[in-house]
Order: structure tokens, then C-alpha cells, then sequence
């Protein structure tokens, strides 16, 4: 597993954009990733799209699984093993998730294939659309990854299933989109069934009750995420994603029964870079979590004046409960909401697990 | 293990590229008024140990205090699933930046789901502080279901809640108390036996997702 950091090319966009109002300002290529050879896999991917500045576009993909098999050059009548994920996104993504679909509330395949949202508008923005699809794989802004799973693991997915990539792209204050453009493809390699030992399971777990206000300047949260399994699971990818007043964000194997925090010694993840948040893979990580346990996790905040372009008064008038406290609250949009969501991908699978 | 040098040179760069046209300092808006300013006043007396009870957000926003053997509903929250809101109203505390811990327990394989956070609570007239009623952050949103964890069914059964209420000054106390939670939300009965069923599987579909939690897509 490694993750690509295409160093070289952005010296000259730090150097350049790195100044306001630069007269030329540097365009990244779009993603470039080639699909997988016939017979070895299939390739999700969006086509290029306009990213306006001013603007946060989420765009829903759905894509079945047995047409991408059968595209990719496999028998799209048989399930699929799913053991080498390679995501390669043009620079300015937020998110980019693929998951599985299950019970339809306003997101529906029936409806088109693309389904876009823009400016928190639009049913692509609902996390109520979503609330019980399983993560498959994700990304946050870095864009990019190649992760080939331990032998034997592999991710099954069945020839009915709807996937959906969800793509979040940001051109605003907090973050920009270079180009103005937005570009996602994703590789799915495969291998035969024979060759696969342990399914790969997910943990999605979000704190969405969460208030970074003026008042309590310092909060933060805890929860906690089992896996179900009585005996020990191995976690092998974690990501933990909060927005830029997030300060410090941290996962720990944890035993299931304690209700005081794990400590140092279990913690396997942290990111105090809400921009740049670590996508921690196998080899590096394998904490194994013993039987019943499962994950801690803590998100510290710290509260900030808005950007000049939202203030308090357009943090107020988002905020639900018109607490007038000047309060980033849950929700995508970088710039007025904030967050708190681990990925943890772990085998062998017990179930694909979301804690609310 | 040694920084790749890449990354360094990154580092300099960065550094190197922000310090060059550095923008000057941008001054506070008039309403940004003092970091951190909770003007909530202390409530009770300092000199006397805190004193706390349990409380829960339940239907219709209803308010109750918790004791051994109350039910407790599993709530639909905005999120999805069903929490336990587990809150506190204390006196002998100072209500800015209070940290309450809510746990609830599994009392059969001890298995634990809870929720920590640090909030600050509202003076009420009484001579109290409490979670918010209007305010579902200021209880502890302790995940149940879906039912991941625990060893029998979330509802109807007998469980261990455990509330501790730490103030700013490390002055804390703790209770714990057996309740019983209930699926007993007009209209979600059916989803929330689904999610709490101690075989729920995320094979299944259960009815009682969000219908509309807005424009507050994850991540």
C-alpha cells in the first residue's frame, strides 16, 4: 500500500497560488488513471466536471456492479473480490466516497445515474440519504491512493448491487479547487474467490450532534464503535475527517467494556491537519482490536472567527437552533459546518458497522 | 523513523511561500466579542460538593429524571439510529464547559456504548443547571442502534446507565442506574425494534431512517 504525493508538481502551485490574487494561476491536470487490464478488475469514474469559484459541488454517482464487471471484461453474474483499490482525483477534492446502497430515501439510482448538488442544495448533500449505505472507500483531500489489501483479504460486492461515488469538491475560502475543475476515477482490481481467505469489513462512525460555538470555544467529542466480533479483528485502513477548526483527531483500539479513555499506547491514529488529514493503510497499520472491542474515537475542536465572507451572521442564520452564538455546526459546506467521522476498514468481516 | 526529506523541503517551501506575501493581520469583527466568553454565572454554592441527577430527552422534547428502574426511550435522532439522551441537571457547579460522560451498559456481556462531550449548560430558574432541552448536543447522544453490540435485544430489557459530570475546576461526580429502554417513539416503533434487535444485521433494511436531517451531507 502507498500513497502517491505528487510532491514535484506542487512546489510550483505553493510557490504561485501561495500569494492572493496571483495574475496566473496554475491549472492541475485531471485525474489520470487508467482502468484496469480486461479480466483484472473495473474502473468507477466521473468524467470531468466545472467547479466554479464560489462554489461547493457534491455529485452522486451510481454505477451496478454487474455492469462494471461485465465492462471490465468479467462475468457480471458472479460476485466480484475486490483486493487493490487505486483512487486518483484532480486536485481540489473535499471527499470522495464510494458506498453501497440500501434503503432508498431521496437518493435513487431510478432516478439518473448523476444526481448533483451544489451549495448544500440537492439530494447529493442529505447525509439522511445515506444514513445506512456501507462504506466501501473514501478519500479525503489529498485525492489519491493505491492500497493493495494483505493476501487473502478481498471486499465482496454482488452482482445486483448499487454502488454510489459521492464526490465533494470545494472552490472557496477554506479550500480551493486550482482548475476549476473536477475529475474522479477509481480503480477496482479483483481476484478469484479461490485466492480470498478473509472478507473486508467497514466502521463508519460520525458524531453529528456537535456545536463549535463562540461561548464553548473548546469543545469536543468521544464515541465509541464495536465490531461484533468475538475474536480479534485486524484494522488495516483508518481516516478521520473533521473540517478546519478540528485541532486534533484520534482512533483507539479499544476493549469494548472501559468507559475511560483508552490510553496513548492504543491510540493507532492522529491528525492535528484538517486539510491534510492522514489515510493511514496496511502494512503501516495493523492494530489488531481484541475479541468484542472496538474503536475510541475523539475529535477536539477550536473555534475561530468565520472567513469575512460568512461571519457570525451567516454562521447564524445556518444554525438550526438560532442560537445567535456564532456556531459552526454539523454539515458539509467547509466554511460554516464542521464535522466528525472515522473510516476504519478491518477484517475478517463481521458486518459493515455504522455507529450514530 | 526520519521525515522524508521531500516533505521537508515542502515544508520549507510552504513556509517560505506564506511568510513572502504574508497579508497583514486581520483584525477581529466587531462581533467576535471574547474568545471563550461563557458570562454563565455559578450556580449554587462553591463551597458545596456538586450534586447531579440524570436526566433524558424524550418524546416531544419532554424532560425526565432518571432513577433506578425509569424507562428510557430510544430516541430517532437527526442523525439516524437511536440514541439514548443522557443529560444532567446539577447544582454546585460552574454550568461553562462542563464535560458529561454517558454510557449505557449491557449487563449480560458488560459491553459499553457511549458518548463524551463538553458543553456548556443553561441556568434554569429553580437554582439549577442543566442540559438544554432545545439543545440535543447538550446531553450525551449515547449510540444503541443500530445493535452492533450488545449481546440481547436494545429494548425491554433491563441495561446500566452511567453519567459522570465533570466541571472546569475537576470537580466530578458519577451515577449509575438501571433503566429499561423502551421503543416507544409514536411513529418509529417499528424501525427501532428493527435497528435493536439483538440479531440486526446491516443486511436488513429497517424503516425509520432520517427523513430529512437538511443539507448536512457526511463527510
Amino acid at each position: 500500500m502507498q500513497i502517491h504525493r505528487r510532491f514535484w508538481s506542487l512546489v510550483p502551485v505553493l510557490l504561485l497560488a501561495g500569494c492572493g490574487g496571483d495574475p496566473t494561476p496554475v491549472p492541475e491536470p485531471a485525474a489520470q488513471l487508467d482502468p484496469p487490464p480486461a479480466g483484472a478488475g473495473f474502473q468507477l469514474k466521473t468524467g470531468t466536471f466545472e467547479v466554479p469559484a464560489g462554489t461547493e459541488k457534491q455529485d452522486c454517482y451510481f454505477f451496478r456492479v454487474k455492469d462494471l464487471a461485465a465492462g471490465g471484461g468479467l462475468d457480471g453474474n458472479n460476485p466480484v473480490y475486490v483486493n487493490r483499490v487505486q483512487i486518483n482525483q484532480a486536485e481540489g477534492s473535499h471527499h470522495m466516497n464510494v458506498f453501497r446502497v440500501r434503503t432508498i430515501v431521496g437518493l435513487d439510482p431510478a432516478n439518473g445515474v448523476v444526481q448533483e448538488g451544489t451549495n448544500a442544495m440537492g439530494e447529493c448533500f442529505k447525509s439522511s440519504n445515506w444514513a445506512d449505505w456501507p462504506l466501501v472507500a473514501n478519500s479525503q483531500i489529498d485525492g489519491k491512493l493505491d492500497w493493495t489489501f494483505p493476501d487473502g483479504v478481498a471486499n465482496e460486492f454482488q452482482p445486483d448491487e448499487w454502488l454510489m461515488l459521492q464526490t465533494h469538491y470545494v472552490n472557496a475560502t477554506t479550500q480551493g479547487t486550482p482548475s476549476g475543475e473536477g475529475n474522479v476515477r477509481v480503480n477496482f482490481w479483483t481476484t478469484p474467490k479461490e485466492q480470498v481467505k478473509d472478507l473486508l469489513g467497514t466502521l463508519f462512525a460520525t458524531k453529528q450532534s456537535i456545536r463549535v460555538c463562540k461561548s464553548n470555544p473548546a469543545p469536543s467529542y468521544d464515541g465509541t464503535c464495536q465490531f461484533g466480533s468475538a475474536n480479534p479483528v485486524n484494522i488495516i485502513g483508518a481516516n478521520g475527517h473533521f473540517h478546519s477548526r478540528g485541532k486534533e483527531f484520534d482512533m483507539f483500539s479499544w476493549d469494548g467494556v472501559s468507559i475511560d479513555k483508552p490510553p496513548a499506547a492504543d491510540r493507532f491514529y492522529t491528525s492535528q491537519t484538517w486539510d491534510e488529514p492522514p489515510m493511514l493503510i496496511s502494512p503501516q497499520l495493523n492494530t489488531v482490536v481484541p475479541p468484542n472491542g472496538g474503536v475510541w474515537y475523539s475529535c477536539g475542536f477550536q473555534w475561530e472567527m468565520p472567513a469575512e465572507s460568512v461571519g457570525c451572521a451567516g454562521l447564524d442564520a445556518a444554525d438550526k437552533q438560532m442560537a445567535g452564538d456564532c456556531c459552526y455546526t454539523f454539515g458539509p459546506q467547509v466554511d460554516k459546518n464542521e464535522h466528525c467521522n472515522i473510516f476504519v476498514y478491518y477484517y475478517p468481516k463481521t458486518d459493515n458497522i455504522n455507529c450514530f | 523513523m526520519l521525515p522524508n526529506p521531500s516533505l521537508l523541503f515542502l515544508a520549507f517551501v510552504t513556509t517560505t511561500a506564506l511568510c513572502a506575501c504574508s497579508a497583514p493581520p486581520v483584525e477581529p469583527a466587531d462581533d467576535a466579542g471574547i474568545v471563550g466568553a461563557c458570562k454563565l454565572p455559578y450556580v449554587g454554592d462553591p463551597n458545596a460538593p456538586m450534586e447531579m441527577d440524570i436526566i433524558t430527552l424524550g418524546i416531544n422534547g419532554k424532560i425526565a429524571t432518571l432513577s433506578d428502574g425509569s424507562d428510557i426511550t430510544l430516541m430517532f435522532p437527526p442523525q439516524g439510529g437511536r440514541v439514548v439522551f443522557a443529560g444532567v441537571r446539577a447544582r454546585n457547579v460552574n454550568p461553562c464547559a462542563v464535560r458529561i460522560a454517558g454510557a449505557l451498559r449491557d449487563p449480560l456481556s458488560k459491553q459499553v456504548s457511549l458518548d463524551n462531550r463538553i458543553v456548556n449548560l443553561e441556568v434554569i430558574a429553580e437554582g439549577y443547571a442543566q442540559s438544554d432541552r432545545g439543545d440535543i448536543s447538550t446531553f450525551a447522544n449515547v449510540s444503541a442502534c443500530p445493535n452492533h453490540w450488545s449481546s440481547q435485544d436494545l429494548m425491554d430489557v433491563p441495561y446500566e446507565i452511567t453519567v459522570s459530570l465533570t466541571d472546569i475546576d475537576d470537580h466530578k461526580v458519577t451515577k449509575v442506574l438501571q433503566v429499561t429502554p423502551r421503543c416507544n417513539e409514536p411513529g418509529q416503533i417499528g424501525g427501532c425494534r428493527c435497528q435493536c434487535d439483538a440479531d440486526y444485521t446491516s443486511e436488513m433494511i429497517c424503516s425509520g431512517l432520517p427523513v430529512d436531517a437538511g443539507a448536512d451531507g457526511a463527510p
